[in-house]
């Protein structure tokens, strides 16, 4: 387990404090840019294929460079709209999955209630379940809203069936609350309790604390458990496969077309949310240190 | 001592709206499930559930039926956990400590691969690691390093690869919420205190540990593997020793004391999410070993995933997920345990 | 089956004649079922839209800029109605897991038309999930469906299904790779190919292109469609040394394709329209001499369909010949529809002569279905297979 972190020391004597130097300031860094070279390497080849134009309907050997696909990206009937399922659903989840989960964790490590133990260990089992019995088993319930009492008549038809949008979302919050409590627990456990307290010392009341105190030093443990949420939504199969009736998204379509074609077009969508994200994130990084600070949020 | 512990609804209040959403489309659906897994009958011919039958041979028989998949499941699950440890840790400590205005960008950068979509990834994959790809013409055709009928595609190293390029995400991220909130000041302090690498315990630890990984690693991937044939076990102790030595030298010299006096007690929260948020999805994935790996590298969710929707026998895939879930549920008891403290599982801090 | 063609062939005629005309033979054919004094009208309901139209990825015409189908763009103009087309069939099994809860609950699916390859077609048929089709409301589909895709023992009328697209399943090979032309099933088997042979998943595929196979070698006497669960055993037996001594990679869905790429399969069992269509330069299909297996994906109409005669209407509309030909012509695999080869022969002789998309008299007299089983047989099938990929 410990063989894994160089250049963590500072100090040391003689020539080791030479290959201290060294290491901190070179092994750390080549150690990361190999890492995140690593995540990158079929990202890359996903943007070189985008620029393929592939002999018959399959883009797996490289051909010849062209911007065909790039002049007419959503060029592919159903398309656009199973992206934009993909969006609308990833964001809604996202939102919903991330405060319900958070809540969650705020009550999980700041309060000893009767049942916390139990619940630490439930929240554990829906990622334990494999996603086709998530699939399957919410089906199941979703099709007896509308067919067996006592749901029949107490449920309004078009919520939970016919499937569709809110079908998927519901699906989608269900799998990650449990991501969300996860990460967002790591960032409370060790939270520096004095502070909350010093701001109700000097008048603050509960609601100004968690917002101006406590919400700040968890918000990188919330973005984190965010991003760990949406990236599973935007990626999700299985479960939306059971979920969606009508509806399409963007893996269902992919999954489904790679049976017969897989056009350049499916590399040209991935690498433009690709750019469209990562330009994102480099813009706001840029403006927040041209803003003076980035917002450091560490108890120092 | 905490802020709102005198109103004692409060926490049930803030669990409320979460629970309750599992307990809908999570619990009750499950229930279902349950049912199922003691039940007889398939999906087309219709099934006969308790209490008419109790079925806990569905238990029982599938156990022993699927050893070889479970396994599988927990071998690659297991190895796929501690390599993204070791590439996680450091990527995690190096975005916290070192990311500077950067951070936001490296850590989106690590998920980033979900962005385009898994099947797009794992084609990406096979185009670098295939018999002709540019990985294996570098290391087998040019230096050499394997044999000549090496390839990688269909066996549990290209599974085991699969899953911890999936699962480094879902790694680096707790460990990293939980490393960026060490107080530097303690830092500052263990070093003033503890001077120097952690030279003895480090070379012991480094040696005992990286000699251990690298052992699990060559018997888990030539376990039941296509190359297991071609390579003899004499090399596990070889690759045992380069990995005692190479643990050794990074523990013996580049592990600080303060290290491991403050900072990595300080993350064992996030070590602890961090590699349940891993070994949890890894151990129930099935499309690596579908899409990477041969008849002989399938995992238990290939097995549940056939039952579900090739024979749509759901009582055998419903007690198949649940033996899945309940070993889980003690594998995470024990580790909680090992590692030390309940508070670990999320107690109070 | 080019000679039956020609000889069904009819006198060119511009679409909108053609039509009118084959709905006049189709409503004096109703007049003449229901004897005297029905309603003029060819059935109760009117066409209703949008249509809910469930089919397989990239199996559907598109304009030269890919925005639209020029098909669908004819039908909605034609009728008046929308139709929703999604690609949401990615697998016969994942799709049936998707429906099968609201069929077997009497629920509508929201599908107006489905796509289910025979077996999966045969399963929910028999289970009465399906909407009878009214014959009277598809009389160009009746007249042009070639006749070898009649008389399956599931639905010998034609009362519940029309086929889509047929495909051939064959031998697939790198000839590069190879090094030689592979004609047989049993080239699959070579020694020199070990561990870079691939077999598709599931029993429908390979169980029957094997059982050709050792049915050439005498081990087995009966045809695909006709295999006892003793001969899926003889299969079975056949295949399961190779399995474990790794001569047999994995069992795939259409992986090979790339996998012919990059060097990782040299020889394949494979579907026709993805050779048809794959452009690698070294890729070969054969229609192996012990026999190849053609499946058929069909057009079916699930129980409780809200736009049951406009699901009609579209399964009429693919059966013109011109509509049928357009199609095929980008789809690139076996069309279920009489004289298209002709009708493509006008503007693309080159595709025409094209093997895999219409093959030889002598070749699809070689070609057998796959078994269409009963639910118990298939469940002891589904378990041999699934013994043999492992899982």
């Amino acid at each position: 387990m410990t063989a894994a972190s160089p250049a963590v020391g500072m100090d040391g004597p003689g020539t080791g404090r030479r290959l201290w130097a060294f290491a901190d300031r070179w092994l750390l860094k080549l150690f990361t840019i190999g890492a995140i070279t690593y995540l990158m390497v079929p990202i890359v080849v996903m943007i070189v294929f985008s620029f393929n134009d592939p002999v018959g309907k399959f883009n797996f050997v490289w051909a010849e460079f062209s911007l065909d696909a790039w002049a007419s990206p959503l060029n592919r009937p159903g398309l656009a709209d199973a992206l934009w399922t993909s969006i609308v659903v990833a964001i809604v989840g996202t939102f919903i999955a991330t405060i319900l989960g958070t809540l969650i964790a705020l009550a999980l490590v700041r309060y000893s209630f009767r049942g916390r133990n139990a619940t630490n260990l439930f929240i554990f089992i829906p990622m334990a379940t494999p996603e086709i019995v998530l699939g399957a088993s919410l089906l199941s319930i979703f099709v007896a809203t509308a067919t067996q009492e006592p749901f029949k008549s107490i449920i309004p038809p078009g919520i939970f069936y016919p499937l569709g949008l809110p079908t998927i979302i519901i699906a989608h919050v269900m799998f990650n609350i449990s991501y969300v409590v996860v990460t967002v627990k790591a960032r409370i456990q060790g939270f520096p309790r004095h502070l909350e307290e010093a701001a109700m010392d000097l008048g603050a009341n509960e609601w100004t604390t968690f917002w101006k105190v406590t919400f700040p030093l968890i918000r990188p443990g919330i973005v984190a458990a965010a991003l760990l949420a949406f990236s599973l939504s935007i990626d999700d199969f299985i479960v939306t496969n059971f979920t969606s009736g009508l509806v399409n998204t963007f893996p269902v379509w992919i999954w489904g077309t790679i049976r017969n074609n897989l056009p350049p077009q499916v590399h040209v969508i991935g690498t433009a949310i690709f750019l469209i994200a990562v330009g994102g994130v480099a813009i706001s990084t840029w403006l927040q240190s041209r803003g003076g600070r980035t917002v450091a949020i560490r108890p120092r | 001592m905490s802020l709102f512990r005198s109103r004692r609804a409060i926490p049930y209040l803030l669990m409320a709206p979460g629970l309750l959403w599992l307990f809908l489309f999570f619990v009750v659906p499950n229930v279902q499930m349950l049912l199922f897994s003691l039940s007889e009958g398939t999906l087309r011919t219709g099934f006969t559930t308790p209490p008419e039958v109790w079925d806990f041979e569905n238990y029982t028989g599938s156990l022993t039926k699927f050893s070889a998949n479970f396994s599988n499941s927990i071998v690659f699950g297991g190895l796929a956990t501690i390599l993204t440890f070791l590439i996680g840790y450091p990527l995690a400590y190096a975005i916290a400590f070192k990311g500077g205005r950067w951070k936001n960008l490296l850590l989106f950068l690590v998920i980033a691969p979900f962005f385009t979509s898994f099947l797009i990834r794992t084609i990406s994959w096979r185009i670098i690691l295939g018999n002709d790809g540019p990985f294996l013409t570098v290391v087998r055709d040019v230096l050499g390093l394997v044999p000549a009928n090496f390839s990688i595609i269909g066996t549990p190293l290209a599974v085991v690869g699969g899953l911890t390029y999936q699962f480094l995400p879902f790694m680096v991220l707790p460990l990293y919420v939980s490393i960026e909130k060490v107080d530097r000041r303690l830092i500052e302090a263990a070093q003033d205190l503890y001077a120097g690498p952690w030279r003895r315990g480090g070379l012991i630890a480094g040696a005992i540990s990286g000699g251990l990984v690298a052992i699990a690693l060559q018997v888990g991937l030539g376990y039941g593997s296509l190359i297991g044939e071609d390579a003899a076990p004499a090399a596990v102790l070889p690759l045992g020793v380069i990995g005692a030595v190479a643990g050794g030298l990074v523990g013996g010299l580049l592990i600080s004391q303060a290290f491991i006096r403050v900072t990595l007690p300080l993350s064992l929260p996030g070590v602890f999410a961090a590699s349940i948020l891993t070994f949890i999805p890894a151990i129930g994935d099935y499309v690596n070993a579908q899409l990477l790996g041969s008849p002989k590298t399938q995992m238990v969710g290939n097995v549940i995933q056939g039952r579900f929707l090739d024979q749509n026998d759901y009582p055998i895939a419903a007690a198949l997920a649940f033996l899945l879930m309940a070993g889980i549920l003690i594998a995470i008891a024990l580790y909680a345990k090992l590692l030390g403290t309940e508070e670990l599982t999320g107690g109070r801090a | 089956m080019t000679d039956l063609d020609q000889r069904l062939r009819r006198l060119p005629v511009p679409r909108r004649t053609f039509l009118q005309g084959t709905t006049l033979v189709g409503f004096s054919a109703f007049l003449a079922a229901c004897g005297t004094g029905s309603s003029p009208k060819p059935s109760e309901g009117a066409i209703t839209g949008p249509l809910n139209f469930a089919n397989w990825p990239a199996y559907i015409d598109l304009t030269e800029d890919e925005t639209s189908s020029p098909t669908l763009t004819d039908f909605e103009a034609k009728y008046g109605i929308k139709v929703n087309y999604q690609e949401e069939i990615e697998a016969n099994e994942d799709f049936y897991a998707t429906i099968a809860p609201q069929l077997g609950s009497g629920l509508d699916t929201g599908w107006d038309i489905i796509v289910l390859t025979d077996y999966m077609a045969a399963r929910v048929v028999r289970a009465g999930w399906i909407e009878e089709i009214d014959a009277a409301n598809v009389p160009t589909a009746l007249a042009n469906v070639r006749d070898e895709l009649k008389g399956l023992d599931w639905d010998p009328d034609m009362k519940y299904h029309f086929p889509w697209q047929s495909g051939a399943t064959g031998v697939g090979y790198n000839v590069k790779s190879t090094g030689r032309d592979l004609t047989k099933v049993e080239d699959l088997f070579d020694p020199a190919f070990k561990g870079k042979v691939t077999l598709l998943s599931g029993y429908a595929d390979t169980f029957s292109l094997v059982g050709l196979m050792l049915k050439a070698k005498g081990t087995i006497s009966n045809e695909p469609a006709k295999m006892t669960l003793e001969d899926a055993q003889k299969v079975y037996d056949y295949l399961k040394p190779f399995v474990d001594s790794g001569h047999i990679r994995a069992f795939t869905g259409n992986e090979y394709l790339q996998d012919f790429g990059s060097g990782d399969t040299w020889a394949a069992m494979v579907w026709s329209g993805d050779l048809a269509s794959s452009g690698g330069e070294d890729d070969r299909f054969a229609f192996p001499e012990e026999g190849s297996i053609i499946w058929t994906d069909n057009m079916l109409i699930p129980k409780g369909a809200k736009n049951k005669r406009t699901a009609e209407a579209m399964m009429d509309f693919v059966y013109d010949v011109k509509n049928a030909a357009r199609l095929a012509a980008w789809i690139y695999y076996i069309s279920p529809v009489k004289g298209v080869a002709d009708e493509i022969a006008k503007t693309d002789p080159e595709l025409a002569a094209n093997e895999l998309l219409f093959p030889s008299a002598a070749t699809a007299a070689n070609m057998f279905p796959q078994p269409a089983l009963e639910d118990a047989e298939d469940i002891k099938w589904s378990e041999l297979s699934a013994n043999l990929e492992g899982a």
